[in-house]
């Protein structure tokens, strides 16, 4: 997950820039519409570049990762926003004392579902650029194009490579502890953080132990001896000149869509 | 006697795609020393996996004392399997070593009586009960490696498998290491050990099980497996040096030689026949 896949499309071929860019028109888009309906096809289209990209299962795999924390944004809008209407209460009004709290209204469930599908439609396109872009070609464009200084742009990106790689560290150490009898029971939030710690600390010493080793690599390797030269220098072709003035128009009529009102989120009554 | 693992046609494969077992049948009897051998990537931690339950068949069914694994916990597998990886700083955690010790046996939920004396007991047989109060952080690589297989054997498995006990070690540890394991089999284990290091297999274990893409191509002796160079070199394996020599001269020695000191008996004997047939 969250690993560069090499494949034919497309996407691949852009420039990293032209991605960058890319994510960044979804957020401002994502921002500036409400309306759950619009923020579903923001999200739909990011999907749709994912299937594009040939990585459209990695990209559907990542969503579904941070249903989670959909769910709880979800759920924290409809009850901190409750308007218009009232649905149901998680509580029957005809409970005594209790009866009547927590009212699930029109209101909140719009606001709700519009949190949740914005964090996916600006947290999504990363897990796409990341699926189609070398680690290399995005430090690239960031020093090369954004003036980035190279310690920014390789911490950035070193950051995001050590993701996968802890991620299948945790699932190792999370299956030796497990045939060591481990299980994480109940519901308890005191027990369940207690027993995060046999999984936490290998990670935290594997963690600080990879990352030390990876400083000596590079010192090893002349990492900031002088200044850096680079192997690739990509041009921005055809293809990125036309997506980003796709993206441009999309902006644009996002933009004097937000302005007329459309996009507005509308509680029925 | 019914066989304490019975593995039959076991299939896996990974959600990503990568078809690890295909059709795997073997049955492993109590008491057995068994080596499974392999290419990088030919399935031997994906089948050992199944035999704790980390890992479900996707087709086939695994046996260990006649439970079915797959409707087995992990945690309840822990009581008969002990597995221990490669790399023990995957699981080391605690403050000290009898702690890391007694986490297995504590997450069995048994009364601290028993806990110590079953701490007390696996740090005996790995050789570590005079550093059990220090940090598992001070201990060399090899005894780190030993702590691992106390882990697990204070919740006194049946069954011990151990991934790569001599892997990254210096010959003393590594010898070490073996001489425990050995010791483990003779006190009534049923040992699986995972291994790259073919003069190990030739000189402890009683069954060698080779796995190439899946699928166990030889299952014999070491003698019998190692008797076989050809079919041994498809999956990138070869023989222990000595035995080599030895199948290079065919002439003098006909069976299968594993070891330097079977070597030097039967080059005597051959010398010896040759000073009777011409007597100077």
């Amino acid at each position: 997950m969250m690993e560069y896949v090499y494949r034919r499309s497309l996407v691949h071929e852009l420039h990293p820039l032209t991605k960058l860019v890319w994510s960044v028109v979804i957020l401002i888009l994502a921002l500036i519409l409400d309306s759950p309906w619009y923020l579903g096809g923001i999200i739909v289209s990011v999907i749709g570049v994912g299937f594009i990209a040939r990585v459209g299962k990695e990209t559907l795999i990542y969503a579904a990762g941070l249903l989670a924390l959909s769910v709880i944004i979800f759920l924290l809008q409809v009850w901190f926003r409750p308007s218009g209407r009232t649905l149901f209460s998680v509580f029957p009004s005809s409970w005594p004392v209790v009866g009547g709290w927590l009212p699930v209204t029109v209101g909140g469930v719009l606001f709700g579902l519009s949190m949740s599908l914005r964090v996916l439609c600006i947290v999504t396109p990363f897990s796409v650029i990341l699926c189609t872009t070398q680690p290399r070609d995005i430090i690239m464009a960031l020093v090369d194009k954004l003036h980035v200084p190279y310690d920014y742009a390789f911490m950035f990106t070193t950051t995001l490579r050590f993701i996968p790689v802890i991620t299948a560290e945790v699932s190792t150490i999370s299956q030796a502890q497990r045939s060591r009898a481990y299980t994480v029971e109940g519901w308890n939030p005191i027990r369940r953080l207690k027993a995060f710690v046999p999984i936490a600390l290998p990670i935290m010493f594997i963690a600080i132990e990879k990352a030390e080793r990876l400083g000596l690599c590079m010192d090893l390797r002349g990492y900031g001896s002088r200044d850096r030269t680079y192997l690739h220098s990509f041009r921005l072709r055809f293809i990125d000149w036309a997506a980003i003035t796709l993206m441009a128009l999309a902006i644009i009529a996002g933009i004097i869509a937000a302005v007329q009102g459309y996009g507005r989120m509308i509680i029925p009554r | 006697m019914a066989p304490v693992i019975e593995v039959k046609n076991l299939w896996h494969r990974y959600p990503n795609g990568f078809q690890a077992l295909r059709g795997i049948n073997v049955a492993i009897d109590r008491g057995e020393f068994v080596a499974i051998v392999g290419q990088n990537g030919s399935g031997k931690t994906t089948f050992v996996k199944h035999m704790n339950s980390l890992l479900r068949a996707t087709i086939g069914t695994v046996h260990v004392d006649g439970l079915d694994v797959s409707r087995q916990k992990v945690s309840e597998m822990a009581r008969r399997v002990g597995y221990c990886f490669q790399n023990p700083d995957n699981q080391i955690f605690c403050e000290t070593v009898y702690k890391e010790v007694a986490f297995g046996p504590q997450n069995l939920h048994l009364s601290q009586g028993e806990v110590d004396q079953r701490v007390e007991m696996a740090l005996g047989a790995v050789g570590l009960l005079q550093v059990k109060e220090n940090s598992p952080r001070e201990l060399s690589k090899g005894q780190r490696k030993r702590l691992a297989v106390a882990a697990v054997l204070s919740m006194q498995p049946e069954i011990l498998i151990v991934d790569e006990p001599t892997t990254g070690q210096d010959f003393r540890d590594g010898m070490e290491m073996l001489s425990l394991v050995q010791r483990l089999h003779e006190s009534g284990h049923t040992v699986l050990i995972i291994t790259h290091d073919m003069l190990l297999v030739a000189r402890f274990a009683k069954r060698v099980l080779v796995l190439r893409e899946g699928q166990i191509v030889l299952d014999g002796t070491p003698r019998n497996v190692f008797g076989q160079p050809d079919l041994l070199r498809s999956t990138f394996l070869a023989p222990p040096p000595i035995t080599t020599l030895a199948q290079a001269l065919p002439e003098f020695f006909e069976d299968t030689v594993l070891s330097v000191d079977e070597m030097v008996d039967r080059t005597m004997a051959v010398l010896m026949r040759s000073e009777e047939v011409s007597p100077s």
